[in-house]
């Protein structure tokens, strides 16, 4: 551990050298940039810087594409505040209480945590990854098919925890979400499902539209049917910073956050969005006042914010250590590491000690840049409320399009992202929520795949769901989570909370 | 304008002949604005990692920015029908691989052939791919992999990306010629395939070899053969699947450009000169190479050629494969 700390210090020189610590700070700032921006995410800008940084030295390159992936965990929270349009796939749940914060006068309060939530899970994660890096990987390689079946049921019943409406309403949204989740080509016989035989549908329902028509788009419609809304602004400005009690109930949600997703972040495939739709269903689980989430609870803002870049920080540790991508952005980044003549493996520690701890030091620094960097923006961001919203809901809708097309270039996207804009506007009227939608439409696929491949590789034997310890405890707990809220006592207090709405 | 005519007179002078004999007024100004490479896949994978080596220099040849344009879905098969369907002017190009040769046969329908449909250009880039198992499984080479399958069928288990990618076929391929029984399982996404192999949830993968490099040169993936005819410059000793006694397997994914079917001819030799002066400069050859591809070129004769023989080839593979069209 001593030695790691040494390894770190001697990176941290490498970091801070002219070049790359301008590499950095470019880095942070397009992905600040492209996390506001919906629809162009990192990967889209990775991979068109790719064949630059052929220019750069190998340490400056993978410092400012690492610098756009975890800047754009930044930014992505920004549009979720305010518009509740999310910038990015691990920001959806930002929209839930962040949105709301905004909507009660304190979107500058919501900007400032995130962005703090953001830099704290940061430093966190980086530490972490110094400290613990090579046995953190180790859980990577230990979760086999079993495990991830165990891990996504769990995923899935902490959702229906987090709801706050009727349990069978949010039962029948992640049922819809599955459904959803399934149309497309089945990863196991390669036959098409749901898909009426339209190519466009072959690869399934994109995440991005979906996400920006159920929150941004239905949005729109809502504040549009309001009337008097559509005269004036929605959301009021109030003061920019967070007061002290929000500081305090932030602080725990920001640590625990970041654990979740340091832990979460580590695991192969859909690490970052599990860890902040689970963040929030814990602090909602924790917390002494359940009946504010969805009304704008800080707790809900600050922890999955922290967990989802907490998250991306410690993604890094099996690529860096193991070799292994655990996202698609990850994986560009050993696009660029080949670039360079760098074969990502077990021996990257080893060989380029400069390289790994030099990216590993310039984390901090990038952080620490973003925080500058964000911190004033938020004053210019929550500017853009004191615009009427006649004027604001043509460019929302706009933004919103054109982020959608971006994805794919496919304009049947963009239909399909207005076509669930209708939906979600529809659940609003009937009280129904989207984020069970949208979690059941994640997890739904990855259980599918998870619980099949166990059985093809145990040769259809169940039982390796109860010996191997970890998928076994796994799924206890995902048993118990909703046992929980059916024990009279929770069942009250879920019914309260209910009528307090009504 | 001076990189075009001198990449023109580098070609020779019989595409120069032919040039002068072609009502000539459109590829005269060619190029005159950017072109846009269309790649049927995601931006990051290989394809699409090759698409952009390739266009950086191609754009300094050319003199006009060539545009790498991501258009994924259905298998590579929603771009190539965009280029299928472009402008036959010389603004659209497909970077076509070997997936495109795999989608003729493996789906019931298509909305443009795959053949037919397409101009040619040249091959750039091509890609073994590599056995490889779990370090601690108890075999040696290939030969004693094929005995131990032997010896227990339906056993050993392999990884791939996918039903229906050209790695599920190279896996089905060596065990038909080889005369074994081992079970497939697909996994989604090359990380999550190394990762199973690695910790021993499947004993072997079959995968291109960039990804695995780093695997096997830690140790932590043991390389039994390379699937192309000869051995691969990035990994000298490992041996191929023919040297293990199955002979005549000689399979590599390919990636080349193609216009869509009618561009006039004169503009296709002029971009299969600007490619194959693109390909071999110093810098390209060597980010290519960096990038484990094998840079590669050829004319669009040859092109067209080896683009009919793949497809009569993958056709014939899934066939005795028995795998089912989609």
């Amino acid at each position: 551990m001593i030695e790691s700390l040494g390894h770190f210090v001697t990176g941290l020189g490498v970091a801070l050298e002219p070049t790359n610590l301008l590499f950095c700070l470019i880095g942070v700032l397009c992905g600040t940039l492209i996390g506001v921006l919906p629809g162009i995410g990192p990967v889209a800008t990775i991979a068109m810087l790719l064949p630059i940084t052929f220019y750069l030295t190998p340490v400056a390159a993978l410092i400012m594409l690492a610098g756009i992936y975890y800047g754009s965990q930044y930014g992505g929270s920004t549009t979720s505040i305010l518009m509740r349009v999310p910038g990015e796939s691990a920001s959806v749940v930002t929209c839930l209480d962040g949105y709301e914060m905004a909507r009660k006068g304190r979107a500058g309060a919501a900007l400032a945590i995130a962005a703090l939530g953001s830099f704290f899970a940061g430093i966190l994660g980086t530490f972490l990854n110094v400290l613990f890096g090579p046995e953190f990987a180790q859980i990577a390689l230990s979760f086999g098919s079993a495990e991830y079946f165990g891990l996504m049921v769990l995923g899935l019943s902490v959702s229906i925890v987090m709801s706050h409406g009727s349990m069978l309403g949010a039962v029948g949204m992640v049922l819809l979400g599955v459904v959803l989740g399934s149309i497309g080509r089945d990863i196991n016989t390669g036959f098409p499902r749901l898909t009426f035989d339209n190519p466009v549908l072959s690869d399934g329902i994109g995440f991005v539209p979906l996400a920006v028509g159920l929150f941004g788009i239905a949005e729109v419609m809502r504040n549009l049917e309001g009337g008097s809304g559509a005269a004036g602004s929605i959301l009021k400005v109030g003061t920019l910073w967070p007061s002290r009690e929000e500081a305090r109930r932030a602080t725990p949600a920001v640590l625990r956050g970041s654990l979740l997703g340091t832990i979460l972040g580590i695991l192969p495939g859909g690490g970052s969005i599990l860890a902040s739709f689970t963040a929030y269903g814990l602090e909602k689980r924790l917390s002494r006042r359940p009946e504010e989430f969805g009304q704008g609870a800080v707790e809900g803002l600050a922890a999955p914010e922290s967990a989802n870049n907490a998250a991306a920080q410690a993604s890094f540790i099996p690529l860096l250590t193991l070799g292994i991508p655990p996202n698609a952005v990850l994986a560009l980044l050993v696009g660029g590491m080949m670039i360079h003549g760098i074969a990502p493996g077990p021996t990257v520690m080893t060989e380029q000690p400069a390289l790994f701890w030099g990216l590993i030091a310039s984390m901090l620094i990038g952080n620490i840049l973003l925080v500058i960097i964000n911190l004033p923006l938020v004053g210019i961001w929550v500017q853009f409320l004191k615009i009427p919203y006649r004027f604001m809901f043509p460019a929302i809708f706009l933004f919103c399009c054109i982020g959608v097309y971006g994805v794919n270039s496919s304009s049947f996207e963009v239909l399909l992202a207005v076509g669930f804009g209708l939906l979600g506007f529809a659940m609003s009227k009937l009280g129904l929520e989207a984020a069970p939608l949208v979690l059941g439409f994640v997890l739904g696929p990855l259980i599918e795949e998870h619980l099949r491949r166990a059985l093809t590789l145990s040769d259809g034997d169940l039982s390796v769901f109860v010996t191997r310890p970890l998928a076994a405890t796994l799924l206890a707990l995902a048993v118990l989570a909703p046992c929980l809220v059916l024990l009279p006592q929770f069942g009250k207090r879920r019914k309260e909370i209910f009528q307090e709405e009504e | 304008m001076s990189k075009i005519s001198t990449s023109i007179m580098a070609v020779g002078i019989a595409a120069a002949a032919f040039t002068f004999a072609m009502p000539a007024a459109q590829a005269d100004s060619w190029p005159s604005r950017p072109i846009r490479m269309v790649v049927g896949f995601g931006a990051g994978g290989g394809t699409d990692i090759i698409a952009r080596l390739v266009a950086q220099p191609l754009s300094e040849v050319l003199g006009q920015p060539v545009v790498v344009e991501n258009k994924p879905g259905a298998g590579g098969t929603i771009g190539a029908d965009t280029v299928a369907k472009a402008a036959k002017d010389g603004y659209s190009i497909f970077m076509m691989n070997n997936g495109h040769a795999v989608s003729a046969s493996l789906y019931k329908s298509l909305p443009y052939q795959s053949a037919k449909d397409f101009a040619p250009v040249s091959l750039v880039a091509t890609m073994p791919l590599i056995i490889t198992a779990n370090k601690d499984l108890p075999v040696a080479d290939l030969k004693a992999l094929v005995a131990r399958a032997k010896a227990e069928p339906n056993k050993l288990r392999f990884a791939s990306v996918g039903v229906g990618s050209t790695q599920h076929f190279v896996g089905a391929v060596f065990a038909t010629m080889a005369g074994v029984q081992i079970r497939h399982v697909p996994y989604r996404g090359t990380p999550a395939a190394i990762a199973a192999t690695r910790s021993g949830e499947v004993e072997l993968l079959v995968e291109v070899a960039s990804p695995l490099i780093g695997q096997i040169k830690g140790g932590e993936l043991k390389a039994l053969a390379v699937s192309s005819a000869e051995r691969y410059e990035v990994l000298p000793n490992v041996p191929t699947v023919a040297e293990a006694g199955i002979k005549g397997f000689d399979i590599s994914t390919w990636y080349g450009l193609a216009f869509p079917a009618g561009t006039p001819v004169d503009i296709v030799n002029k971009m299969n000169a600007a490619i194959n002066r693109a390909v071999t400069t110093d810098s390209a050859r060597k980010q290519i190479l960096d990038a484990s591809f094998i840079p590669a070129s050829n004319t669009p004769s040859q092109f067209a050629a080896h683009l009919d023989s793949e497809i009569t080839r993958w056709g014939k593979v899934m066939q005795e494969a028995g795998v089912q069209q989609q």
